[in-house]
């Protein structure tokens, strides 16, 4: 498994993608740093932080997606998945690297926002606190949940354009349509997962979903059964799938 | 070594391949020829675990492929449709990423490995600025990486110069004589595979035709040439002396007798004691085209997809 997930690791660190997304994470917190500070109320290290991560995080989210999609996607591009599928290794095996390696690159790139981020924060007046560190944590799971549907629909689809497309619009549509139902059908509203995916959203904004009437392990549950069901139908796919022309 | 028994492939309603069997033994380089279409690429893929059979067995080195996959794909190095890479990885990478996939592999020289297929000074170059005979070389260097005991290369020559051509000859002549490593190449190269293999099998529509050992791998026929005024009468001449046997005229000058090398004196004592000048007299081989489109019924076919030459 280790030497799947050093293939994995290969793939992705030797083309100029990784590169772009570490530049704009630091330039998005560069450039908020820099709004907080010079604005005509300079805002304070918790202040940064919140902005800094928030922006930072929409930009890991659509990184998460094409590097996901990007790992079947670019196996069938360059038609090398049949070196795969050739390998002693089981075809379970290697989806399994795929997804792991996925989920330590997400983690990865966290762990670079969440460094950068807190060493500006630093420089800032204000205190940090335990509280709100969690929150940024719990942020994490949308990014975990968005592997786990990209890797679905990359299996399912052969262009990465069209994994890519497919895993924003499910969430942009699932999300708008979710906003409606709040306001006037939040019963029904607490079965689309996506409004679920960010945990942080109980500490951030509490009365959201107080609205639905719903906890945080009410959420962290029901995404966990949506995780598995993507990974099963992923598994199912992978295995019977021939990829051929 | 390589072992497979009435393979059957369904895809759908249709039968892509039907009963296929044959087997590659120790240190033998194995033809296995068709047209396109014809259910190659499909048996590879087959063999090399992309593609399950719907009934029939596989094995390598005795290890069912679809029961005991781990075992038998460790021994099985191949080169399936075209050499496929990650080309913005340098060629060691792409040696390094095949090491990855298998277990238990230990060190490589990858600098030996790239030497013997003459990619020394080319190795930590991008794959995408080598032309497409380096990465058939690289492919086969990947493929032999784990010291396999099959070897399996679907149209390895294609993209080879004549100079190329030649030194994958001979090379795979020193794997399968010196390493024992049993070989299939699958090509609609005849002309090709007539001088590489030892034994060949003709598909055709998804069935053996034909499995022949290199000893029966041409028939041959008496080839005689004469002058053109004299061509009916040499032709009167040789029904006389060779009773019940077909004789073909080729052109105005020559003609076939199918019979053996030994009637050769007998032709030419009947035709010189006729005054019949023979300008030329000897054996003619029936080629693997030949045989292939005799088998294949593709005489003179406008369709027909086979390549002959490169």
């Amino acid at each position: 498994m280790r030497s799947l997930l050093a293939n994995e690791f290969m793939k992705w660190r030797r083309t100029i993608k990784p590169l772009v997304a570490l530049g704009m994470y630091t330039g998005i917190i560069v450039l908020t740093y820099f709004i907080v500070r010079s604005g005509d109320n300079p805002g304070d290290a918790e202040t940064f932080v919140n902005y800094a991560t928030m922006a930072a995080m929409t930009f890991l989210g659509i990184f998460t997606i094409v590097f996901t999609a990007e790992m079947i996607g670019n196996e069938l591009k360059f038609d090398t998945l049949k070196h795969l599928l050739m390998s002693p290794y089981s075809r379970d095996r290697i989806l399994l690297s795929k997804l792991v390696a996925a989920l330590l690159i997400m983690l990865a790139q966290f762990v670079f926002i969440l460094a950068v981020t807190y060493g500006f924060a630093l420089t800032l007046d204000g205190e940090l606190t335990l509280e709100q560190f969690r929150n940024v944590l719990l942020s994490v799971s949308s990014g975990v949940f968005v592997i786990f549907l990209t890797l679905m629909f990359s299996v399912v689809f052969k262009s990465v354009g069209v994994v890519i497309g497919f895993t924003v619009l499910a969430n942009f549509v699932s999300t708008m349509i979710g906003g409606l139902l709040i306001t006037w059908k939040p019963a029904i509203a607490k079965w689309i997962v996506f409004l679920h995916t960010d945990l942080s959203i109980y500490y951030q904004s509490p009365g959201f979903m107080e609205t639905m009437g719903v906890t945080i392990w009410f959420s962290a549950f029901y995404v966990l059964i949506h995780i598995i069901a993507f990974y099963i139908i992923t598994a199912l796919v992978f295995r019977s799938k021939t990829f051929a022309e | 070594m390589l072992s497979v028994q009435n393979v059957h492939k369904k895809m759908g309603q249709t039968n892509v391949l039907t009963n296929v069997s044959f087997d590659v033994t120790p240190g033998e380089i194995f033809g296995f020829l068709g047209p396109n279409g014809a259910g190659k690429t499909t048996t590879i893929r087959i063999i090399t675990g992309l593609m399950p059979a719907t009934h029939g067995s596989v094995t390598v080195d005795g290890f069912d492929v679809s029961t005991e996959r781990q075992q038998a794909l460790s021994r099985i190095g191949a080169i399936v449709e075209n050499p496929a890479f990650y080309p913005y990885l340098t060629g060691r990478e792409n040696l390094i990423h095949a090491m990855n996939l298998i277990p238990g592999l230990k060190k490589i020289d990858l600098n030996a490995l790239g030497a013997l297929v003459g990619l020394e000074t080319k190795l930590d170059m991008k794959v995408k600025q080598y032309s497409l005979g380096m990465k058939q070389r690289l492919g086969i260097a990947r493929a032999l990486l784990h010291n396999p005991k099959v070897l399996i290369l679907d149209e390895p020559t294609n993209g080879l110069d004549p100079a190329g051509i030649a030194n994958l000859r001979n090379y795979l002549r020193h794997l399968a004589d010196h390493r024992g490593i049993a070989i299939l190449i699958s090509s609609h190269l005849l002309s090709e595979m007539e001088l590489i293999t030892d034994r060949f099998a003709i598909i055709d529509q998804g069935q053996i035709k034909s499995v022949q050992d290199g000893e029966a791998k041409t028939e041959s026929v008496i080839l005689c040439k004469v002058g053109r005024e004299q061509m009916n009468e040499a032709l009167d001449v040789v029904a006389l002396a060779f009773d019940e046997v077909k004789i073909i005229q080729q052109s105005a000058e020559t003609f076939i007798v199918p019979r053996p090398e030994t009637d050769i004196p007998r032709l030419l004592k009947h035709l010189v004691e006729r005054d019949i000048a023979v300008y030329q007299i000897g054996m003619k081989h029936e080629t693997l085209e030949e045989q292939f489109l005799k088998l294949t019924k593709k005489e003179g076919g406008t369709t027909n997809a086979f390549i002959t030459s490169q």
